[in-house]
């Protein structure tokens, strides 16, 4: 499979894609500028009682839990021995890597002294706290997938003997990848278990921090799915025949674990509601909310995959990936912003400022531009000619 | 030692604790390749 | 299959370890140390002047407010701590007057900014005063999060060097031995300072000798593990703005849980995943073998078959050329004798 960069480096620059990146380019340089010569408070909506905003529900909480198909199709592939996932292992990682270091990037906007967040880890260990944890394993996770990822690397500079050595490690990478992403993604959940009076009883639980890592275990495999589906006709002329006749089956297959762990996903989360009999918030306007995101974000899809499944109905199951992944965000958006701080009056809840999204918009766009660059020279979507067959 | 709340007392145990996973990540690899070594004969 | 096991397991393993724990730790009970000293606010006795405020504010060095200390229009709002605002007053409507109520950092015993802090900037000092270090705070604001009571503040506006902003309890006053200033500067004796016990008993004592003026309660005794400023009121604490649904149990308390289940974790997932690694390999290995051992089973017989086969072709074909021998010495022979009967024949008409 040969890559066609030559002929797109003759297209125009100013594909439509293009501009609209640039302009989001563009305007988030203009944001970072001010950010950094006003503080926070030129560019948030943040205050003293709203002090996490979607640079944290959204940049970090979804990006994470999305990010979360790189441990998954890894695992399926290298730990449960399953080869139809190995087509897809390389554009999970890619994904995964790209997430994760997009997070990293959005938190140097967030946090008040970017340039101190290696404090936690060298200068002083705040070992109590689950930020502390989350942080860790992030900055692990991190050097995990970028470990992962230099495989497709070593491969475009034609550096064989580092590549080799890289492939050994896979297994260990993996096993070490799945216990750092349990543990991350349980407690992004856990952070919220400090505070029971500013979240509404229906999104509060002990048990939040495996609300969160269940979740992300579909929230992954749903992403590699609908990812693959964004990517499949930009993409095509890059796709071998593994990854083609894998394509289909990976799906199928994604498509049944995401099933039955959103099965048992819904059913723990009955399980919380009966553990701290809540039952009667389902009757509030709370409750409405907390119902749309359970049936129309959890259950439905479930149920759709699982028709899907049946059918072998790749596109019903391409829907309720879809469904899944607005599901995860719904879900990680409530605990963040909505259902946090439930007993403020609305005059002082809060609302994205125009800046924060910029930047959310800002950091997206510079993901899916890095990708789009990666994948388009490098091995992500192919077997390069020199290793074809070896796994 | 002495603690006054629970606090300290977790942020002393926790901190024992994350360095003890570090040495059973280590530890379990090698471990690994300690059990996973020897004569590759079938049962 | 080996999907369905792990998941199973996976939830096992986190059902038992994400469960929530009251207790302490393990049974064990702390401090508080023995010279906390504590703060008790009299809701009875303040009269709204907000002497306190002005006091903190040229204490610890802030800077001016937008109206000044003693503009008491400002009552009229209510108020909550902000980055230039250790602590403020506010006014409620009691059953008969006016109620006020002075709010800030109530120094817990079991801090939730502390709990909370991934650097140790916040610690709970011997004296009682819940410390924050801005030398290392990197301003991620989870401490904001956690704070049940919602005081400490960040200094949004600040590009470069932004601070969390909330109470000190006057440290450095109280290394000198002096009073925290807010509680000197109080006219009405609304505030009392000493060491912890000691104001736990002043305040049972003020409920015991006037029953009909206060509400039976020490707010601060135990709420979130317990704080080192506590309040007595005449009106019921949720009417005055403060909330009475926290509970007892402090943040390490809530956050135990979801620590103990990390260690754990890494302990067994390796495991796990390295046995169903085993598991799997071994199933694609006997698969595998079981195949390889179908094809030569296969190939033997085919064999078998074939030398079968060819075994009957080649008697077959022997017993056929063996007769077509025969018949061509059976015409040989008659070939030979022909001629010999031909002379025998000429032979006899000749003579």
């Amino acid at each position: 499979m040969s890559v066609d960069t030559i002929a797109a480096e003759k297209k125009s620059l100013f594909t439509p894609f293009n501009i609209i990146a640039g302009v989001i380019l563009i305007a988030g340089l203009i944001v970072t500028v001010m950010r950094f010569t006003g503080g926070l408070g030129a560019v948030t909506n943040l205050d003293q009682n709203n002090p996490w905003g979607i640079w944290i529900g959204f940049d970090l909480m979804c990006g994470v839990a999305l990010a979360a198909g790189g441990y998954t199709t890894s695992a399926a592939c290298y730990v449960f021995g399953l080869k139809k996932f190995h087509a897809g292992v390389r554009p999970a990682i890619l994904t995964a890597f790209l997430g994760y270091a997009l997070v990293v990037f959005a938190l140097g906007y967030d946090v008040g002294r970017p340039w101190r967040l290696p404090y936690p880890l060298f200068v002083q260990q705040g070992t109590t706290s689950l930020l502390f944890e989350v942080g860790l394993c992030v900055m692990l996770y991190l050097t995990v997938l970028f470990i992962e990822f230099t495989p497709a690397l070593f491969e475009w500079l034609g550096m064989k003997k580092i590549r080799n050595t890289v492939v050994k490690l896979t297994l260990a990478l993996t096993i070490f990848g799945v216990v750092l992403s349990t543990l991350h993604q349980s407690s992004l959940g856990a952070l919220f278990t400090i505070a029971p009076s500013k979240l509404h009883p229906l999104w509060y639980s002990q048990y939040l921090p495996v609300f969160f890592f269940v979740s992300s275990i579909c929230a992954g495999m749903s992403m590699v799915i609908f990812e693959g589906t964004l990517s499949h006709k930009p993409m095509h002329h890059l796709m071998d025949e593994e990854y083609l006749n894998n394509h289909d089956g990976l799906i199928l297959g994604f498509g049944k674990a995401a099933s039955l762990v959103l099965f048992g996903y819904f059913s723990i989360k009955v399980i919380g509601l009966a553990y701290d009999n809540n039952w009667h918030y389902l009757t509030t306007g709370y409750g409405a909310w907390y119902l749309v995101e359970m049936l129309g974000c959890v259950a439905l899809p479930s149920f759709l995959y699982a028709i899907g499944v049946r059918d072998r109905n790749i596109t019903v199951i391409k829907w309720a990936a879809g469904l899944t992944v607005l599901g995860i965000i719904v879900n990680r958006f409530n605990i963040s912003m909505v259902a946090f701080n439930y007993h403020l009056p609305s005059a002082e809840r809060y609302f994205p400022s125009w800046g924060e999204i910029t930047i959310s918009l800002f950091v997206v766009t510079i993901g899916v531009v890095v990708f789009r660059f990666i994948s388009t020279r490098m091995p992500i979507f192919y077997e390069h000619p020199d290793y074809k067959g070896e796994h | 030692m002495e603690f006054f709340n629970l606090q300290d007392y977790y942020t002393f145990t926790k901190g024992t604790v994350y360095l003890i996973m570090g040495a059973i990540l280590v530890g379990v690899t090698l471990y690994w390749q300690f059990l996973m070594g020897g004569n590759k004969k079938d049962d | 299959m080996l999907r369905r096991t792990f998941l199973g397991l996976l939830g096992a393993a986190g059902a038992s370890v994400a469960l929530p724990t009251s207790a302490k730790a393990g049974g064990k009970s702390f401090g508080p140390h023995p010279d906390t000293q504590a703060v008790l606010f009299d809701a009875t006795r303040c009269i709204g002047c907000r002497k306190c405020e002005l006091a903190c504010n040229e204490v610890n060095q802030l800077p001016a407010p937008d109206k000044k200390f003693d503009d008491l229009t400002v009552l009229d709002t209510k108020r909550r701590t902000d980055e230039k605002t250790y602590t403020v007053v506010n006014k409620f409507q009691g059953k008969t007057s006016p109620v006020f109520v002075k709010k800030q950092c109530n120094h817990c015993l079991e801090p939730a900014c502390a709990s909370a802090c991934f650097v140790k900037a916040f610690k709970k000092e011997p004296n009682g005063a819940v410390s924050y270090d801005a030398s290392v705070c990197v301003g991620c604001r989870y401490c904001m999060v956690a704070c049940p009571f919602e005081i400490p503040a960040y200094e949004y506006d600040e590009p470069l060097t932004p601070r969390v902003m909330k109470c000190t309890l006057c440290a450095p006053r109280l290394a000198e031995g002096k009073l925290p200033g807010c509680v000197e500067r109080c006219p009405k004796e609304a505030l009392t300072f000493g060491p912890r016990d000691e104001i736990i008993k002043i305040a049972r004592a003020r409920i015991a000798a006037y029953p009909d003026r206060y509400v039976d309660h020490v707010y601060g005794e135990r709420e979130m593990g317990g704080t080192s400023w506590m309040y007595i009121s005449g009106e019921p604490f949720s009417e005055i703005g403060m909330r009475e649904d926290l509970g007892t149990a402090s943040a390490p308390e809530l956050t135990a849980g979801a620590l103990a289940a990390v260690p754990i974790v890494v302990g067994m997932w390796p495991v796990l995943l390295g046995g169903i690694y085993a598991v799997s390999k071994r199933k694609d290995k006997i698969a595998n073998d079981e195949r390889v051992a179908a094809v030569k089973d296969a190939l033997t017989r085919a064999g078998e078959e074939a030398e079968k086969k060819l075994h009957e072709q080649l008697s077959k074909a022997e017993v056929a050329n063996q007769r077509r021998i025969e018949v061509e010495v059976k015409k040989a022979v008659e070939e030979a004798l022909a001629p010999k009967e031909e002379e025998a024949e000429t032979g006899e008409e000749e003579s």
